[in-house]
């Protein structure tokens, strides 16, 4: 069982009434709104928070990726993960992930991955992601190429970590005459990949061929459970192996307190602040045209409505996407969901929204010294009953 | 009867490309616009009455798979150079309109020898002197509004219709390849020279996408170009006006003919 500190680094003061003028919190949303002052304290706080995390005891902190949006600050996660290499000295630094299709030349991830992990003494998780819709409006992308891209830049970094240069890569989205990254990872063959995603099927069936940990986020603890099976029996079908814990995370947000009432009042006003402010997303902007199957999106529309996403503070707790309550009792319904899951990540966001960082650094510190103890430290999570013994 | 259409497909170098043929008179070519795919439309009926209308739809569009090999405007223009030859039409009449229009004002650069007329409805493709509005950010019903010519949704249309939600959206992820990056081709200007055949540019008085002015402009680039606007039509000209879009058009079809 890992414990992962997540943080996206929120805008904390998207005005109550900015849906009144803009369509989003992305893409459109003024960058008039951001007040650099206030950027330097709150990066500050948050940068705090993950060395804290580092501190206390998370085996990772974790940074990711998105452009142009009050949601999440960092839109180049490698810079972050940079300042966290020399500051820690214990966790792993886990960049979930870099958008690997999102760069011109996505070699420039494998030179800034490998360096980290070199200067980290390997300690660094390489999660590869396409972005989410709003990227591509932003970065000027198509999202019909977006999976394409996707994979053929997964194959170049990855062959660039493993097989000594200098080599031709002639592929159908990038061709590079000399591939030849200095320097070459610390890790061997070369870190870790995760592939955190929102379940669609493709994505779904190209990390379970590659073996990649999964993490499904914003999602119910009953879809996700079914995803993972659908991982694990092409995992065994289809590709020959058998998926275990340490395949799947789980990721929530968190919030404790020393009784259930507290927690709820405290945690409900920031949980609705990254619902209706940071979340904000017309499902246009979340899903363009052709960055998914039509069928993903059917199945999205079918499943979730033309919202494409729900964080409802009261279905959140209900659902496991929010964990709220007081130690014993997220410690519990933790184990519970771990099981089900058959999972041996827990990914936790203990920061969200306007959550300020007195009440951040209170809530890990919970976590880490009331919650943690509830779960098998270094065995791997009991997997549920349809997954396969490990 | 000029009403009577029959679908074909037909077998092209890159693929199957399924097309629509009806009414009589001479061949005439239809590369259709935005949410006009696979349609036979009033404007369609009425532009057979003086035409054997030839609508193929384009690759992605209207359901039909999107190829890997579409990757630009260009594409569709060779594949559109190969429908011609392969059911071997003899210099139809090349109508374009929107996205339509800067394929055949594409396939008019690169084999000005094999088409007849050209006409350009709203044609995209020369750059604007302005940015235009992005279409792939609005939902159904704000697109609607934008291509109107009225500036008010389509009432006849349920947005909110998972179906309809889907086929927007697919029809979206074809145009993304031709348009996503840069909503015009910046060469463009420098090959108009090219075209060698009568043109006809037709805009609507309310276009919001891209202002008749700009019809003008590439209307003048084009030597010979005349150039027509048609009163209380939007983007969408042949919606809003298609009894007069297609008289404009049998009119300049027939116009020194013998």
């Amino acid at each position: 069982m890992e414990f992962y500190f997540f943080h996206l680094m929120p805008w904390p003061e998207i005005p109550a009434d900015f849906k009144a003028h803009n369509r989003s919190s992305w893409v459109v949303f003024s960058n008039r709104n951001y007040d650099p002052a206030l950027g330097h304290r709150v990066y500050n706080e948050y940068l705090d928070e993950l060395e804290f995390a580092d501190q206390i005891g998370f085996d990772a902190i974790c940074v990711n990726e998105h452009h142009q949006n009050a949601y999440g600050l960092m839109p180049a996660p490698n810079i972050m993960a940079a300042m966290l290499v020399r500051r820690t000295s214990r966790a792993k630094i886990a960049i979930l992930g870099n958008g690997i299709c999102l760069r011109d030349n996505p070699l420039r991830i494998a030179e800034e991955v490998a360096m980290l992990d070199v200067i980290s003494g390997g300690r660094v998780i390489s999660g590869f992601v396409r972005g989410i819709g709003c990227e591509y409006y932003s970065l000027g992308l198509d999202p019909s190429m977006s999976r394409a891209r996707f994979r053929e830049a997964h194959d170049l970094i990855i062959k660039a970590w493993t097989e000594p240069g200098p080599f031709t890569w002639d592929g159908e989205n990038y061709h590079f005459r000399y591939v030849n990254v200095w320097p070459r990872p610390l890790q061997q063959p070369h870190p870790p990949i995760f592939c955190p995603s929102q379940g669609s099927s493709e994505t779904i069936e190209w990390a379970a061929e590659h073996g990649y940990p999964y993490i499904c986020t914003y999602t119910p603890i009953d879809v996700l459970v079914r995803f993972y099976e659908q991982y694990r029996e092409l995992a065994r079908t289809r590709f020959g192996y058998e998926a275990g814990p340490e395949k799947f995370g789980v990721a929530s947000m968190v919030y404790l307190a020393e009784d259930e009432r507290t927690a709820m009042r405290e945690a409900r006003p920031h949980a609705d602040y990254f619902a209706e402010r940071c979340f904000a997303i017309p499902l246009q902007m979340l899903i363009p045209p052709g960055y998914a199957s039509a069928d993903s999106l059917r199945r999205l529309v079918r499943t979730r409505g033309a919202q494409g996403a729900s964080f409802e503070f009261d279905s959140m707790t209900k659902n496991g996407q929010a964990l709220i309550g007081t130690p014993d009792q997220v410690g519990e319904r933790l184990t519970r969901m771990m099981e089900r899951a058959g999972a041996g990540v827990f990914m936790g966001m203990f920061q969200f929204g306007d959550m300020p960082h007195g009440r951040a650094m209170r809530n890990m510190e919970l976590f880490a010294t009331k919650v943690m103890p509830y779960l098998p430290k270094t065995a791997p999570a009991k997997p549920s009953a349809q997954a396969p013994a490990v | 009867m000029a009403e009577i259409y029959h679908d074909e497909v037909v077998k092209l170098p890159c693929g199957e490309l399924p097309i629509r043929i009806g009414g009589s008179g001479p061949p005439l070519l239809f590369l259709h616009g935005i949410n006009e795919a696979g349609i036979w439309s009033d404007f369609l009926a009425s532009l057979a009455r003086g035409f054997t209308v030839h609508a193929p739809i384009h690759p992605g569009f209207g359901g039909t798979t999107l190829p890997d090999w579409v990757q630009g405007v260009d594409d569709l223009a060779f594949h559109y150079i190969d429908l011609i030859t392969t059911l071997g039409l003899q210099r139809p009449l090349v109508m374009g309109n929107s996205i339509g229009g800067w394929i055949a004002t594409e396939l008019a650069i690169f084999r000005p020898d094999l088409i007849g007329k050209l006409v350009l409805a709203s044609a995209l493709g020369l750059r604007p002197e302005n940015p235009s509005p992005d279409m792939f950010i609005l939902d159904g019903a704000e697109e609607s509004e934008l291509l109107s010519a009225d500036g008010k949704p389509d009432g006849q249309v349920s947005f909110s219709d998972p179906e309809v939600l889907i086929r927007r959206w697919e029809d979206q992820a074809a145009l993304a390849r031709l348009m996503w990056k840069r909503p015009y081709d910046p060469r463009l200007d420098r090959r108009l020279h090219h075209i060698a055949a009568p043109t006809l540019v037709i805009w609507g008085e309310c276009d919001r996408l891209l202002p008749a002015s700009h019809g003008a402009r590439l209307s003048s680039a084009i030597t010979g170009s005349r150039f027509l606007t048609i009163r209380d039509a939007g983007h969408l000209i042949s919606f809003d006006r298609p009894s007069e879009l297609a008289q404009a058009i049998i009119e300049f079809g027939s116009a020194g003919r013998k």
